[in-house]
């Protein structure tokens, strides 16, 4: 992308500058090739490098004068270490965030394949629990059983961003999603194992009754006239109907019947209120709000995560259990995976997956085009400086182009977790099942 | 010592403090979260009464997703040091949300912890922001997406700011950028002119003058060209520094370069044109001049099939002539510089002249012919009498060419100060597409009339230029298979004072004088003639001798200026253009050596500027080549004496004796009238109009050379009518004529 940069001279460097370094990724020690300057430590840092040029980019900068008198001349740090030893340094740095990244994509590809499978396995569930309802629901046992041994661990949840797509096709399953948001919840929230897996086959089969609602109704994306409300409202009850007949829990069944009532009231079929809702069936409610806010049948009327969140913190909180919202909040964090987010150093990212106990400094895939998309850098804000942090969201249509395709949000958001180190929960080998 | 004077101070007073101060004030528990105290700005920022907000848990009115991780921070160490800053989101009673900064303290008082929140409505300072970004956004893309290269620079004279275009059209090198000194960047822009003097001084100026506008054109070392401008840089009154644009020129430069070569080329084209042409016509006229010269000259001594034979070569000779000349005319109007005439002359006399030429084509082609004066008209004008005559016979020739039966006759009339002839033909006429193209140099109304009726297609269109140059118009009606009527006007100049003709009595005195007879004049003298041309030599000795002048001939300027100044000559000819010295630098040399006697220019260039450049060196007058013998004889009885009475015998005894004879013979003349008349009326009756016309054209001529001009003339109008068998008119022409004569023959 064509910049309208300055070359500067390298004393001339200030906070608030958004500079481009004209070196390989390999010989500096930043984590990007283009970022804003936002502390003196990063001025030390560029002195060190020994250059006498710097490329600066007003436009993306703060408005920032180069006049000599009105910024403290550079650092009060000692003469910086001679090149050498800073290249060596560096180096070591580099080395150090390869292989950081490479785990990182490592995790990402591992995570991804575990997905696969468990999406996979709920394809089946979706077409065969009418034909052998039975054999189906010992399936989706079993699944939901080795998504549960992730929380077994004590290792760090991860809550990841699932890019994948296969045949072109963007795998998104609805009742996966909605699972594995409302396990997580259920985890945190402290639940027995027991439930965890309750909510998690309730949450596979919430919407089981949307069979008998005629497809129009479903796929509509306009605003759904009364009758087509109430039509689409059985789903609810049709859904516990067959829950019945198919020999599911009480618990399953009253998440089936009741995932959407509201704890205020104002939700249906029988708009019950506060504690006549069931706990584990409010886990399911919210965590399958937050997913049909996400991912609108419409794509374009869909929120982004950070929206998603944020409306239903800001604007339907009594809709909600209070413990499950702030808990959700706390996992998934301000920017979710999915967030379109801009960072302190006024790069662009995309929010790939986040920490469920570190939630307000994710893993963010940042735009920078001077690499190349598929080794595209993944910043741990976690491991980065505090200085280092998200700073807003931004929606896909506000992106450029080339940022766009580069970062390349889906149109659909899908979730998937694993432990940070990989082991527990879905050992089950891909393809089995 | 703060804390103690505050003490002294009631709870009102501190009230009223936080009550006006800018930012929204609340306390909370930071147990529960409660709001325990509200300001009033609170209130009004939130749209709430303080009692509804009091009591209630913080998060009802917080709603940004950050704030739930602040407070469990705030959490872990509720009493802090400093103040702890976030933005957030506030939601007011009407459900709205604003963006606030809140700043957060604690204060611990008798074992109770209270948290303290400082907001302030970001909603302004955000929008001021998104502002300054959008402006700064929309300059910076402003700045680089202009064609210009431009440069900013403060009053200190530090660089403020430059574009890319400012780098890449003067090739900046990066190390001069970085360092952002305005002394390295003059210096190398400096370096890359042509002429860096010129630009320094200007710079100087503006550094005298920062209030000025500049806009100067800079030539670069390597061709380019480049148009700086700058104007001065104010913030509100204050002058802030200046700024420069550049923008290349330099297609549009050489454009421009070649746009004048083109010029330049054409120009030099058009000289060299011109002066083939004035050569052509030199080496066209020059052959010309023998060959017409040596068969008039023969013409007056041959006589029988021998004398037609010689006709003929001076006919075709003044035809081929013509023709040169034709082209010479439009190629002088081609290069807009033919130039004409205003002097008085006689428009009835050059009519008169035109129609004795015309008479005898018409003769020939059996058409009657007549001109037909619709009084008054001016007895003279002020125009070009050459070019009007050329126009006239022009359009004269055309209509007696194109007519193959019937008549041409010409109207004259004055309006105002423009005098207008029609030439009205009864010939083939022009279809109207045809008339469309008449005037076009090169076309003639047809290809197919080009071959029946020869001619160069070039007359129209040379009389249509001159008539416009003339202040005047040809205009055109025609109808094809009936005839054509050509009226071509001209300007008279003004006509005050000038004598108006009213009768057909006073026209022939108007156009008396123009009868001159073409005879041989006897002289005396000696006339040196310098001339390089053999047969030029022969023809002008021929003449000369013929006129009883002593001639030397010589055939350079050289040798004119030898022989002329210590001879005895009475008159020099002098060739313009002979070998080793021409004669317009012999004709200078002998004025300046005080030469007195007459040179008259003998040339075949007689453009307007060629002679007046003759006169200039001293050339008492000229004749243009080929030779018309009229002319050259009118011109030697200007300069030379008549014969003398030991050459000629007594020439006032000669006069005595020619004016009896012209007596006798006039005496005759009139004898005779009655019966020459009776002739002519015996013919009439017998209608034997053959015999009538024969006797009238005789009449024509003595009646013309006895003093009877007007019997002559309507002798020569019944001639005319019998030739055109046009019978109403010669029964007029003839009543007139028996009228006319019987009227005379009274008054004796």
């Amino acid at each position: 992308m064509a910049e309208d940069s300055q070359l500067i001279s390298i004393d001339k460097v200030r906070i608030g500058m958004f500079i481009r370094l004209d070196l390989s990724w390999f010989q500096h020690s930043f984590p990007m090739n283009s970022f804003k300057i936002v502390n003196q430590k990063q001025i030390d840092e560029l002195q060190a490098l020994d250059l006498k040029h710097i490329r600066y980019i007003p436009s993306k900068s703060d408005p920032v004068s180069l006049k000599p008198a009105d910024a403290p001349p550079a650092s009060a740090t000692p003469a910086p270490p001679k090149n050498g030893t800073v290249y060596s340094n560096i180096t070591e740095a580099k080395k150090a965030r390869l292989e950081q990244l490479e785990k990182q994509r490592e995790q990402i590809k591992r995570c991804e394949e575990k997905f696969v499978h468990a999406a996979t396995t709920v394809k089946n569930i979706d077409k065969n629990i009418f034909s052998r309802p039975e054999e189906t629901l010992a399936e989706a046992d079993k699944l939901v059983s080795n998504m549960a041994e992730v929380f077994l661990d004590d290792n760090d949840t991860i809550m990841h961003l699932i890019q994948k797509s296969m045949g072109g096709e963007e795998m998104y399953f609805h009742t996966l999603n909605v699972s594995v948001l409302a396990m997580m919840l259920a985890h945190e929230l402290k639940c027995t194992p027991e439930q965890i897996k309750t909510v998690g086959t309730a949450a596979l089969f919430h919407d089981l009754g949307k069979v008998d609602v005629p497809s129009k109704v479903l796929l509509k994306t306009d605003a759904l006239s009364k009758a087509e409300q109430d039509l689409f409202q059985l789903h609810t009850r049709y859904g516990a109907k067959i829950g019945v007949k198919a020999g599911m829990s009480q618990a399953v069944l009253d998440a089936i019947e009741h995932h959407h009532e509201y704890v205020d009231g104002t939700g249906y079929p029988d708009g019950l209120k506060g504690d006549a809702i069931p706990q584990l069936t409010r886990i399911v409610t919210i965590a399958n709000v937050y997913d049909n806010l996400c991912n609108h049948v419409d794509p374009l009327q869909s929120l982004t995560p950070h929206e998603a969140l944020s409306k239903m913190y800001a604007h339907r909180r009594a809709q909600f259990d209070a413990a499950a919202l702030t808990t959700m909040v706390r996992c998934l964090g301000v920017y979710p995976p999915g967030s379109l987010v801009r960072l302190s150093n006024e790069a662009i990212g995309l929010v790939m997956n986040v920490n469920v106990g570190k939630p307000l400094r994710p893993r963010v895939l940042v735009y920078d085009p001077e690499i190349p998309k598929d080794s595209a850098i993944i910043l741990d804000l976690a491991e980065e400086s505090p200085d280092l942090s998200v700073t807003g969201s931004l929606r896909p249509g506000q992106l450029p182009r080339a940022i766009y395709d580069y970062l390349s949000p889906r149109k659909r958001v899908t979730y998937y977790y694993d432990t940070k180190n990989g082991s527990g929960g879905n050992t089950a080998a891909p393809g089995k099942g | 010592m703060p804390g103690s004077s505050v003490e002294s101070h009631s709870a009102g007073l501190l009230r009223h403090i936080i009550d006006t101060g800018r930012d929204a004030v609340m306390v909370i528990d930071p147990d529960s979260l409660t709001i325990t105290t509200v300001d009033s700005t609170t209130c009004r920022l939130l749209g709430y009464e303080a009692d509804e907000l009091i009591g209630q848990p913080l998060a009802a009115i917080e709603c940004s997703l950050q704030d739930l991780f602040f407070w469990e921070e705030l959490k872990t160490t509720p009493q802090f040091e400093g103040d702890r800053i976030i933005e957030s989101e506030w939601l007011t009673k009407g459900g709205d949300s604003i963006a606030v900064e809140k700043r957060a303290s604690s204060y611990r008082e008798q074992d109770k912890c209270h948290w303290i929140i400082h907001a302030e409505d970001l909603t302004r300072r955000r929008h001021l922001e998104e502002e300054q970004v959008r402006l700064t956004a929309q300059l910076q893309s402003s700045f680089e997406a202009t064609a210009e290269g431009i440069l900013v620079v403060d009053t200190e004279g530090n660089i403020g700011n430059f574009n890319r275009r400012f780098v890449e059209m003067w090739k900046m090198p990066d190390d001069i950028l970085a360092s952002h000194s305005q002394t390295q960047l003059t210096e190398f822009m400096l370096a890359s002119l042509q002429n860096r003097a010129d630009y320094e001084a200007k710079l100087a100026r503006i550094t005298e003058r920062s209030d000025i506008d500049t806009e100067d054109v800079l030539a670069l070392s390597d061709g380019r060209y480049f148009v700086c401008s700058s104007k001065p840089q104010y913030l509100r009154d204050r002058l802030m520094g200046r700024v420069f644009s550049f923008r290349d020129i330099t297609a549009m430069k050489q454009a421009e370069s070649e746009l004048m070569l083109a010029r330049d080329a054409a120009e030099q084209a058009s000289r060299v044109k011109s002066q083939f042409l004035s050569q052509m016509s030199h080496e066209l006229r020059t052959p010309l001049n023998a060959i017409i010269g040596f068969a008039q000259l023969l013409e007056i001594e041959a006589s029988g099939s021998t004398r037609e034979q010689l006709a003929t070569i001076s006919r075709a000779g003044k035809h081929l002539l013509s023709v040169i000349n034709e082209i010479l005319d439009v190629a002088k109007i081609e290069a807009g510089r033919i130039e004409v005439e205003r002097i008085p002359f006689s428009p009835i006399q050059i009519l008169r002249e035109i129609e004795s030429l015309i008479e005898v084509q018409v003769q020939e082609k059996s058409l009657y012919f007549a001109i037909h004066y619709d009084f008054p008209l001016p007895s003279f004008i002020n125009s070009d009498p050459t070019r009007f005559r050329q126009i006239l016979l022009n359009l004269c020739t055309n209509a007696v060419k194109y007519t193959d039966g019937g008549s041409v006759e010409l109207h004259v009339r004055c309006e105002g100060e423009m005098l207008k002839i029609a030439v009205v033909d009864t010939g083939i006429g022009i279809d109207a597409e045809q008339q469309k193209k008449l005037f076009s140099a090169f076309s003639q109304a047809d290809s197919s009339t080009t071959r029946k009726y020869g001619g160069t297609g070039l007359g129209l269109y040379i009389s249509y230029q001159l008539a416009q140059l003339l202040g005047g118009n040809i205009a055109l009606e025609s109808v094809p298979g009936s005839g054509s009527r050509f009226e071509f006007s001209l300007a008279t100049g003004p006509l005050e004072g000038v004598a108006m003709l009213t009768t057909s009595t006073a026209l022939s005195e108007a156009a008396a004088p123009s009868k001159i007879s073409a005879q041989t004049p006897h002289l005396q003298g000696h006339v040196l003639l310098a001339e390089d041309g053999a047969d030029n030599q022969k023809l002008v000795r021929a003449y000369l001798e013929r006129a009883g002048v002593a001639v030397t001939i010589v055939e350079n300027g050289i040798q004119a200026i030898e022989q002329a100044l210590p001879g005895d000559f009475d008159l020099v000819l002098m060739d313009m253009q002979m070998p080793i010295m021409g004669g317009l630098e012999a004709t200078s040399i002998l004025r300046q050596a005080a030469y007195a006697k007459p040179i008259v220019a003998l040339t075949a260039n007689v453009m307007k500027e060629d002679v007046e450049q003759y006169l200039a060196a001293g050339c008492s007058d000229h004749l243009s080549k080929p030779i018309d013998m009229d002319r050259f004889f009118q011109m030697l009885a200007k300069y030379l004496q008549p014969a003398s009475e030991s050459d000629e015998g007594d020439a006032g005894q000669a006069a005595v004796e020619n004016m009896d004879f012209y007596q006798k013979l006039a005496a005759e003349f009139i004898a005779g009238l009655g019966d020459t008349m009776q002739r002519i009326t015996d013919a009439v009756q017998h209608g034997d109009w053959a015999s009538a016309g024969f006797v009238a054209h005789t009449l024509k001529g003595t009646a013309g050379s006895f003093g009877y001009p007007h019997i002559s003339e309507l002798a020569d109008k019944l001639n005319k009518a019998i030739k055109a068998d046009q019978k109403d008119a010669m029964v007029g022409a003839w009543t007139q004529l028996k009228q006319a004569v019987e009227s005379d023959l009274a008054k004796r």
